[in-house]
């Protein structure tokens, strides 16, 4: 009698106590805490994926792992590699079977802003960006159903998405979010800009930034100057503030015709045609080639694009207010300083952090 | 035995069931109104890819329409303290949020950001915050100069044969705090459009911008302004004859 009661007790417990062992996993799930820097403004987290430090590590261990291309030699990383501020060297990158595509690869770097990814913007966030990549036939060429079914296959994988989602099964919804969650971490904002846009806003420095501050050099705050000057670069209408950016789609005078119709592509408008997403230019210094196609090899290419090599074209700028001279004219002394301001946008603490390497 | 039983399955769920499905009373709905936008060239329908003619005969394209409207009150009663449009984002929604329609007959507010919030870290203000830089973006300049008030850009045929070829573009980035304007419109038309959203309709006559009654603008002359000094004069004229375009319905 009492055996019977017991383990229709036992039973119960079992068949209605539901989700009382996702909710334990849950409250051991660790909250992630961004490192964002004070003159940021605050990064918006999407409500269906909150970032954890369990999540953030299988998106990191995702991130550099090949097993997510068909032949198993490409991972995110190949093409959006460290050293080169989380880019590409090639102009176009080289994916499975040596395909390669038809614009550069972007930079990885405060992405937690972004409001469009790609060059052209077609998708709307970064975790409908990271589906993308993977069955690309020029990329890494996988369907995810066989991703997936690698990935369960892994002896460590399954283990880590239950950790970090809490709940067992692995998808490429789930896959994607992990990466996100890495991804929303690579934030740079300790650059010897941030030390100047700080100084010009009067914000506090802090004694490490003091010392970084009584570095910069004459010629790097003349290159400030000539960067937001309206008569100077004028470089500020798209490159401004802390991210270094504005989030919008701009032609900034490459062509006369597109053979890449840009924006166009995502939304049939005519006046978007020949726009791409403008950049950050964090770590601009080590990002090169430069624009959507990587036509230009160094900053002094880019700089004399801007200065002599506008092309007017029916969508170009209206920002881009020499255009019709053919650009801000900048003489040879006028360049450099702008190229010495650039490079202080390299972060070589973002670049060299460990966190942000292979596992 | 058998009630034993039930008794031993009820008490089990009642004490290890999630707590995710309390039943909860059903909220009343919160009143919200939504600010509508109308946008035409003396009438004619406008958009971002639409042409017209300016008072002087030139061919014009507009390509972007932004402005920042903030403290829109009636009275006492404070219907938002920053709305951002961008026309390509949304060309028809000025703003939607909480608010109760019938207070708001009449509505006052700014063109522009007052000195007091122009010059704030527009990255330390809440994400839900309209100036916040990440929902500002381009519009806004920097931390002295603050935000850009009223963004107008676009492209024209200025030359006389009129061939349809856009020979130059026309910029102007209305901003600073000597150029805040307010504006004030009453007898506002809500319109019901579920029990708790009403929305009222304001009109934006484009071609006001040039051709305002007190300002005449002539792109051919006046073709650029970022409010630098100098450029003062014309930016005044824009953001004049912007407001002077903008109507309550």
């Amino acid at each position: 009698m009492w055996t019977k009661i017991i383990v229709w007790s036992l039973f119960s417990t079992i068949l209605f106590a539901c989700s009382k062992d996702k909710l334990f996993l849950r409250e051991t799930m660790t909250p992630y805490e961004l490192d964002i820097p004070s003159h940021f403004p605050e990064m918006p987290i999407p409500v269906d994926n909150p970032m954890t430090v369990q999540g953030v590590a299988l998106g990191r261990k995702l991130f550099y792992d090949k097993q997510l291309s068909l032949d198993n030699t490409v991972s995110c990383a190949t093409c959006h590699q460290a050293d080169q501020g989380f880019s590409d060297p090639n102009q176009f990158s080289v994916g499975v079977n040596g395909a390669t595509g038809t614009r550069q690869s972007m930079a990885l770097v405060n992405l937690g802003w972004q409001t469009h990814f790609f060059w052209d913007g077609r998708a709307g966030t970064l975790e409908e960006q990271i589906l993308e990549p993977v069955p690309n036939p020029v990329e890494m060429h996988l369907e995810w159903p066989e991703a997936v079914s690698r990935l369960s296959a892994d002896p460590l994988y399954p283990d880590m998405f239950y950790t970090a989602f809490g709940e067992e099964g692995i998808t490429k919804e789930k896959t994607s979010k992990a990466i996100a969650q890495f991804l929303r971490t690579m934030i740079s904002g300790k650059s010897k800009y941030d030390i100047m846009y700080k100084v010009q806003n009067s914000l506090p420095l802090t004694a490490d930034e003091q010392v970084i501050m009584n570095s910069i050099t004459v010629e790097e705050w003349a290159g400030m100057d000539m960067f937001f000057s309206l008569t100077g670069g004028d470089c500020l209408h798209c490159h401004d503030g802390p991210l270094m950016q504005v989030n919008l789609f701009s032609n900034n005078g490459l062509d006369a015709t597109f053979d890449d119709e840009g924006r166009y592509l995502v939304t049939g408008n005519m006046n978007d045609l020949g726009k791409f997403k403008v950049p950050t230019l964090r770590n601009i210094e080590l990002t090169a080639p430069y624009m959507h196609d990587g036509r230009f090899e160094t900053l002094d290419e880019v700089i004399l694009h801007y200065s002599f090599g506008i092309t007017q074209s029916s969508t170009i700028d209206p920002m881009i207010e020499f255009a019709s001279q053919g650009g801000v004219q900048l003489d040879p002394q006028e360049r450099e300083l702008l190229k010495t301001f650039l490079k202080t946008f390299t972060d070589y603490e973002f670049i060299n952090d460990p966190d942000f390497r292979a596992p | 035995m058998k009630q034993l039983y039930i008794l031993i399955t009820i008490g089990t769920i009642a004490l290890t069931g999630c707590k995710d499905d309390t039943l909860q009373e059903p909220k009343a709905p919160v009143d919200r109104v939504r600010l509508e936008l109308t946008t035409h060239y003396d009438g004619a329908p406008f958009d971002l890819n639409t042409v017209h003619q300016t008072q002087e005969g030139y061919t014009v394209q507009f390509t972007k329409l932004n402005f920042i409207l903030t403290n829109l009150e009636n009275g006492s009663e404070i219907l938002s303290d920053a709305m951002v449009y961008k026309f390509e984002n949304n060309p028809s929604l000025i703003w939607e949020g909480v608010g109760d329609f019938t207070k708001f007959s009449s509505l006052s507010g700014n063109a522009g950001v007052d000195t007091n919030e122009n010059h704030l870290d527009p990255a330390g203000l809440a994400l839900t915050n309209p100036l916040n830089i990440q929902n500002a973006g381009d519009m806004h300049w920097g931390w002295n100069p603050g935000y850009i008030f009223l963004m107008v850009e676009g492209k024209a045929d200025t030359t006389a044969a009129q061939n349809g070829v856009f020979d130059m573009n026309f910029l102007y980035h209305v901003g600073k705090d000597p150029l805040l304007r307010n504006f004030s419109f009453t007898d506002l038309t809500w319109t019901r459009l579920n029990d708790s959203l009403h929305s009222a309709t304001l009109s934006l006559d484009m071609s006001k911008i040039f051709n305002g009654t007190n300002h005449d603008v002539d792109i051919k002359l006046e073709r650029t302004s970022h409010t630098m000094p100098g450029q003062e004069p014309l930016s005044t004229k824009i953001i004049e004859n912007f407001l002077e375009g903008l109507t309550g319905q």
